[in-house]
């Protein structure tokens, strides 16, 4: 680890051998602290969080990898929302998904996931 | 505890030496004459500040802390089972399986309080060596209410070698039940006071888990893992402590070898025995289990006929097999029951293997119950 101005670059000591290891020890070494959305019970699913460029819409979207859907799965936004839209597949309209404050941000329970699911956030401080 | 001529290494070899030559003595013997202790019981109706009033008050019960822990450095086995990830149904750890924060910061305020020079926060979290902070974030837990609890907090992750140069070892007093000793962080060594920070749950395999099964989790996987090398310990933990349940493979070499290569090949032989040997060899000075919030029907989300309930207990002791009796007393189980008695239907029971190495009783008798009674806050686990 090199100290460079406000900030540190990490430098490995041989090359990468695992792809999956240098994304977990990436994720490490600037610390879980600065997640952005993590889920709980995840089983087969990933998600991935994308936001307008004015930070008043956040769209996080969540993939279930496996034929068997994820059961109980939390989803943890590092923000304050009171409800969120969940869409999906074969539906026409969205969902209210009523959040848990959970500090420094809030939990949205999900409905079974079967292949594919989104939350959509709207405010001013996202 | 110590003088000052004395190495925390020697005095543990010490220790270790005395209670072999006690043990030397008939079985019956030492059953009866296995340390009387005084238990601890509050209730407590959630998580808020009521938690650190409930436990003063327990300890002052004990006698208080002041004598056990001032200018000392303070070693907390916490009880943070699983994957940061898992949740039984939606609800966060702390609630079911994992003791919760609020009893950790009332616990290290506490002991600060009381005098402790230095308190570190231990856990081997599964399969990684990661920070135990970075553990704690991913459950959405705060480390910084940990440091602002007290002076001087400090974390290691102690399921590999971390911050130590060479582990620990801890031989077990009369030889072992499953093993003549352990190789374990250098954390459990470089303590004054251990101190064992459970959950009130049962266990799927060996009945129920409290003070005593908590230290389990204090065997690094590099050495006790499923994917531990043959020879040295790993530098990573590889799997869980399967070797432990199954007896299947052995512990790497550098360890100390099973005292019986054909010991039975049961989880509910194999676990108990290796609990009551780790709690033989690295004594427990003070015993606490959250009871607050709690699940019923096993150890985490991954049990089966697994269920949120809320004894709203909190219970703590000097004597680990003394606490963990009560504690059993609390959950509607007699801590006098062996295999094919609720809540042993399929194992040998801990608190006899260790009531049997001497640790201490499990007798209510010999149990001196402060605070609210067992008839009034018993919470039935098998009832709910």
């Amino acid at each position: 680890m090199y100290n460079v101005s406000q900030g540190q670059i990490a430098v490995a000591e041989e090359g990468f051998q695992d792809p999956y290891q240098v994304a977990v020890d990436t994720h490490l070494l600037v610390s879980r602290r600065n997640d952005l959305v993590r889920l709980y019970n995840p089983a087969s699913t990933n998600c991935h969080s994308s936001i307008d460029p004015g930070h008043r819409k956040r769209l996080v979207q969540v993939l279930n990898y496996s034929s068997e859907p994820a059961d109980s799965v939390t989803l943890w936004m590092n923000t304050r929302a009171r409800s969120a839209r969940l869409w999906r597949p074969g539906t026409k309209d969205a969902l209210t998904v009523q959040g848990v404050a959970a500090a420094p941000g809030t939990d949205f329970g999900l409905p079974p996931i079967s292949v594919y699911c989104a939350l959509e956030f709207e405010g001013s401080n996202l | 505890m110590m003088t000052t001529a004395c190495s925390r290494r020697k005095f543990i070899a010490a220790m270790g030496a005395t209670a072999g030559a006690w043990l030397a003595r008939p079985t019956m013997f030492l059953a009866r004459a296995a340390p009387a202790s005084r238990v601890a019981v509050g209730t407590c109706h959630e998580y808020g500040p009521e938690v650190v009033g409930a436990l003063g008050n327990m300890f002052d019960q004990l006698g208080g802390l002041q004598g056990l822990v001032r200018g000392k450095t303070v070693a907390i086995k916490l009880n943070l089972t699983g994957v940061a990830t898992d949740r039984l149904g939606y609800t966060p750890p702390g609630i079911t399986h994992w003791v919760h924060p609020q009893v950790i910061g009332a616990t290290v305020h506490l002991l600060a309080k009381a005098g402790a020079h230095r308190i570190r926060l231990l856990e081997s979290p599964m399969v990684t060596t990661e920070p135990l902070e970075e553990f704690m974030l991913q459950a959405n837990w705060e480390p910084r209410d940990f440091l602002s609890a007290a002076p001087r907090v400090e974390f290691e992750n102690t399921n590999y070698l971390g911050r130590g140069k060479e582990y620990s070892r801890f031989w077990v007093p009369g030889g072992g039940l499953m093993f003549k000793g352990y190789d374990l962080n250098h954390s459990y060594e470089d303590c004054d006071v251990f101190v064992s920070l459970a959950k009130l749950k049962e266990h799927t395999t060996v009945g129920i888990t409290l003070s005593m099964k908590n230290c389990f989790g204090i065997t690094p996987c590099t050495i006790y893992g499923d994917g531990a090398p043959e020879d040295e310990p790993s530098l990573f933990p590889r799997g869980g402590r399967g070797p432990f349940h199954e007896m299947n493979r052995l512990p790497a070499k550098s360890a100390p070898p099973p005292v019986d290569p054909d010991a039975p090949k049961d989880p509910g032989y194999s676990v108990p025995r290796v609990v009551a040997d780790l709690v033989a060899a690295r004594p427990i000075h003070l015993a606490i289990i959250d009871g607050i919030h709690s699940m019923s029907g096993g150890e985490g989300p991954w049990s089966e006929g697994r269920r949120h309930v809320q004894p709203r207990l909190l219970i703590a002791g000097t004597n680990c097999v003394a606490t963990d009796a009560v504690g059993m007393a609390l959950m509607g189980f007699d801590p006098m029951a062996d295999r094919g008695t609720p809540p042993f239907e399929t194992s040998d029971s801990t608190l006899r293997l260790a009531e049997q190495l001497g640790v201490g009783t499990r007798d209510l008798n010999q149990i001196e119950v402060l605070g609210t009674p067992i008839a009034k806050a018993r919470f039935n686990f098998r009832s709910v």
